[in-house]
């Protein structure tokens, strides 16, 4: 099942560097922190940040920082706010990807926030059910 | 707390090696690394976007052609009349010549919706092994493009007409209209800065000015831009301005050719 994530980025780094300008990247590394809550997806979050700079011809380095920020934010509030609920991954990825968008310099700032909150929700159950089945394991 | 402090102090490292990579990558003995993941991953990209990409009807794809073939007609035989009025034996007219051009695929084209709303820049799977520059401009069928705004070694970022952040001195075919060409997003384009005192007309296709620096590195002139397809002239103002449709689809072309310099 712990394959599921890296699958998951790997497919979001493929489409958001060749079709789609939509924060798809983040999108998982929220849902992945919020999720497992786990350290390793730091080294996700720089692995990954660094492909995707490479392969969309930004400044390299850029995202991993946004990342790294953005997950320390999480893991932060983990203690504060219970941090596994649809409410919570619709404000992180709401304000995630507003950020990047205007970052990144994409266009459709309004739209592609709100279809990513969508995309961030939708993948936050797939991954939800995921741990429920491995706990009925 | 002492979680908390272990993820502030793992939080701090990775910031701090992200902010070493930000800085040591702009090093060229690191450029090979770049290089090389993009040449790994472009067949992948590259399949991905031919795949968005939809095919379109064949009437439609004609059409389009013909229409694009009749424009660059119509650019030569208004550059034919000016010769036969002026003097031409002293000047020449710079049309991009076959052995200037470097054939480019398109291995990605980021854009919100594919095949809905329109991307605004292409990935070309040519570099500086093949003698690419940043500023070069990419054609299509004596229609421009964009240019070249970013390079690695066997990879380059175009930036189309269509991106807000790109703008060019442009005129009009037939009424000879100076104004700067501005991208708008979203796939507008508009004719910006023209006098109140010259004439617009619908219709009329807008061509590049020229602007070659002295490395040879630019554009051409007479590449088309698009046609004018409405006018805004407001007697207050101090500028005209019109909208321009370009003649061709950012989302179904799958090679271009950019212009070495001259």
């Amino acid at each position: 099942m712990k394959f599921i994530p890296l699958l998951f980025l790997i497919i979001s780094l493929l489409l958001q560097s060749s079709v789609l300008s939509l924060p798809l990247v983040l999108l998982v590394i929220i849902v992945i922190t919020v999720v497992y809550k786990n350290y390793f997806v730091f080294v996700l979050a720089f692995i990954f940040g660094i492909l995707l700079d490479i392969l969309s011809f930004k400044t390299i380095g850029f995202s991993p920082v946004f990342f790294s920020i953005i997950i320390f934010l999480i893991l932060m509030y983990e203690r504060k706010f219970e941090i596994q609920t649809n409410y919570f991954v619709i404000f992180s990825s709401a304000l995630g990807s507003f950020l990047f968008i205007i970052f990144y310099g994409y266009g459709n700032l309004i739209l592609g926030t709100i279809v990513s909150v969508g995309i961030g929700v939708l993948m936050f159950r797939v991954f939800r059910t995921g741990i429920i089945d491995k706990m009925v394991e | 707390m002492q979680k908390r402090q272990g993820i502030i102090y793992v939080f701090l490292v990775f910031l701090a090696v992200s902010v070493v990579v930000f800085l040591f990558f702009k090093l060229p003995f690191l450029k090979p690394v770049s290089s090389l993941t993009q040449a790994i991953f472009s067949p992948i990209t590259s399949t991905i976007h031919s795949f968005f990409s939809f095919g379109q009807n064949q009437q439609v794809k004609t059409l389009q052609q013909e229409n694009m073939y009749l424009s660059k007609r119509l650019v030569d035989q208004a550059k034919l009349l000016a010769d036969n009025k002026a003097l031409r034996d002293q000047f020449a007219v710079s049309i991009p010549k076959s052995e200037n051009l470097v054939a480019a695929n398109i291995v990605g084209s980021p854009s919100f919706v594919p095949g809905v709303t329109l991307p605004e820049n292409y990935i070309l799977d040519k570099g500086q092994r093949d003698g690419v520059k940043i500023g070069q401009a990419v054609i299509y069928k004596d229609n421009l493009v964009g240019k070249i705004i970013s390079v690695s070694y066997g990879f380059s970022k175009v930036e189309l007409l269509t991106n807000s952040s790109f703008s060019i001195t442009s005129q009009t075919l037939q009424t000879n209209s100076l104004g700067v060409a501005k991208g708008q997003g979203g796939g507008e384009i508009i004719l910006d800065n023209v006098l109140l005192s010259q004439n617009l007309k619908q219709d009329d296709l807008v061509i590049t000015k020229g602007d070659v620096g002295t490395n040879g590195v630019g554009f051409l002139p007479n590449l088309i831009l698009g046609k004018i397809i409405s006018i805004n002239k407001n007697p207050s103002d101090l500028f005209q301005t019109a909208k321009i449709k370009t003649l061709l689809d950012f989302t179904k072309l799958f090679s271009v050719f950019i212009v070495k310099s001259l």
